[in-house]
């Protein structure tokens, strides 16, 4: 483990040299056969590789307990185009900055695909990809939501960043609806357990049970996932998806062993106000001993967010005030009624650009409905960039 | 299952060579979709003084470059469209588009040539498009006001618009100065 992040550069290297050298001769040759309407001065590298990457720095302060910083994702992205019809997209990353003798972060790869890009109508995904489920997962950027954050449901219910491996198809099912279908690998359904789905995600990998006889995911349950978004006019986005892996739990074949999940998502710009909400269940299966512990996860959260500079005249950075309520119901086995949570956040987003952002917000957190839950309380303040 | 298979991989290939154009080849499928099908089309490169870069930088604060190719639509050896292809930074990448403009050097309409990134090519769409149509060098073209994004798109919507907004403010300059 020690050794994961110097094999982690080493190999960020090599495959930098390897972009290089392919690149090179496709940028002699641009040189050679330009395209009279490709402007002059695009740099014909950059048009084939690209390197980013987003990040978020974080200080969290419970009501209970130690205040923290924190760096919780360091990504890197790498691409390249082959041509304009084939890519290889990747992200990697590092959580809360470091490995140390085992404990502490995590290095992996956060998505890892070859793309073939047909047409606007139909294009192909294959490798390590996220589920297309809710919003937050395909479109995690710290950039791209206000709260310092993700929202509870975006790891009770909808496990992020949630990245399997398979393949699939996306593309526009006609001008206004985007549909995106893909066969992967499935849940871990036993490490869904009251603290949410989060746990059952493989992430392409075997996790704590690697070692050299047995690495890379369990492939025995594999999974549909099938997301539809609609644009009926510029502003809003309903998205709707659906996941569903049949023999999830083990049992007698008869018995009923899947995980479904439902997940609806809309977002709505007005002008300077941006609404979003998403809502949806898991729902899992099983008879017998093999029973996970978590029967039924359901939940949803409504936002709202106002950029106040929109008010003054060429103010072209953005502060958004927000204010977010969720609510979380998770059904255990044995138990008829839910263990709810409901969380209010509220704070303060400032972007300076498109791809930065500072944020500033308090989360109230109460669960079952009656007493506060005040350890869960917290304030946190961040920065966040995506490049 | 290896029926489906065969399908899909016929699928995607006729896609492909249905697809398989060229930057100059979309520029001109927009100008004829745009200023009609009989309509010529000519080509011609288009040296930008230093003064038109820093007017066009100082009213969008985008830069331009010290050339531009600007594509005209002709019928009986009359102007009746303009067209300039250019690149705006995306969130990662460029996005490469091309505005079309009439003669009195208002925006026909803008059309996305090449989007590489892996989310946000919904800019695209008719729904976002038709806001650009009859925008002169004098309106605003911002995402917010007189723009409303794609929801779920923005970092997209803000490039376009900032794009289609350098555009009309650059052929305005070049049109003064007698250049076309």
């Amino acid at each position: 483990m020690p050794h994961t992040s110097s094999r982690l550069i080493c190999l960020l290297r090599q495959s930098l040299n390897i972009a290089l050298a392919a690149v090179l001769p496709l940028v002699a040759k641009a040189q050679s056969t330009e395209d009279s309407t490709t402007p002059a001065n695009v740099p014909s590298f950059l048009d084939k590789t690209h390197i980013g990457g987003y990040g978020d720095f974080t200080y969290t302060r419970p009501e209970e307990g130690t205040p923290r910083l924190d760096i919780p994702r360091f990504v890197i992205y790498l691409d390249h185009y082959f041509s304009d019809k084939w890519a290889f997209k990747s992200e990697t990353e590092i959580e809360h900055v470091k490995l140390e003798r085992g404990a502490g972060g995590e290095v992996s790869v956060e998505q890892a695909f070859l793309d073939y890009h047909a047409s606007n109508k139909i294009a192909w995904r294959g490798g390590l990809v996220l589920i297309p489920m809710g919003i937050i997962n395909q479109t995690h950027e710290p950039n791209t939501f206000y709260s310092v954050e993700r929202p509870v449901f975006d790891e009770v219910v909808v496990p992020t960043t949630w990245r399997e491996i398979g393949m699939g198809i996306y593309g526009d099912l006609f001008e206004g609806v985007k549909y995106q279908f893909y066969v992967t690998e499935g849940l871990r359904a036993d490490s869904i357990t009251a603290e949410g789905a989060d746990g059952g995600k493989q992430e392409g990998s075997a996790g704590d049970m690697t070692s050299d006889e047995i690495a890379g995911s369990d492939a025995s349950h594999p999974a549909a996932s099938l997301k539809i978004d609609v644009y009926p006019y510029a502003g809003l986005r309903i998205g709707g998806g659906v996941y569903a892996q049949p023999n999830a739990v083990s049992g007698p074949a008869d018995s009923d062993r899947a995980v479904l999940m439902g997940v609806l998502d809309a977002r709505y710009d007005i002008g300077a106000l941006h609404l979003r909400g998403e809502g949806g269940f898991v729902r899992v299966g099983a008879q017998g001993l093999a029973a996970p512990e978590a029967r039924y996860l359901s939940g949803g959260y409504v936002e709202a967010a106002y950029n106040v500079f929109s008010l003054l005249q060429d103010m072209h950075s953005e502060l958004l005030p927000f204010v977010r309520y969720e609510g979380i119901g998770i059904y255990t086995r044995g138990r008829s009624d839910a263990a709810k949570t409901n969380i209010v956040c509220a704070g303060l987003a400032f972007k300076p650009l498109d791809n930065l952002i500072f944020k500033a917000n308090y989360r109230w957190q109460s669960s079952d409905g009656s007493s506060e839950d005040s350890e869960a309380n917290q304030f946190s303040m961040g920065f966040g960039y995506s490049f | 299952m290896m029926r489906r298979l065969t399908i899909l991989v016929v699928v995607l290939l006729g896609a492909h060579n249905a697809n398989a154009q060229s930057i100059a080849q979309k520029a001109d499928a927009a100008m004829h979709r745009v200023f009609g099908e009989k309509c010529e089309l000519t080509k011609a490169t288009v040296a930008i003084d230093q003064s038109v870069m820093q007017h066009v930088k100082s009213r969008t604060g985008e830069e331009v470059r010290d050339k531009a190719i600007v594509h005209e639509a002709l019928v009986g050896g009359k102007v009746i469209g303009y067209g300039i292809v250019d690149d705006v930074r995306g969130k990662a990448q460029p996005i490469t588009y091309i505005t079309l403009i009439t003669p009195e050097g208002k925006i026909a309409d803008i059309e996305v040539l090449i989007y590489r990134e892996p989310y946000g090519g919904e800019i695209g769409y008719e729904t976002f498009r038709k806001q650009f149509r009859g925008k002169s060098p004098n309106a605003k073209l911002r995402v917010g006001e007189d723009i409303q994004n794609m929801a779920g798109a923005t970092i997209s919507s803000n490039a376009i618009t900032r794009g289609a907004k350098k555009i009309l403010v650059l052929f305005d300059e070049l049109k003064k100065g007698g250049k076309l």
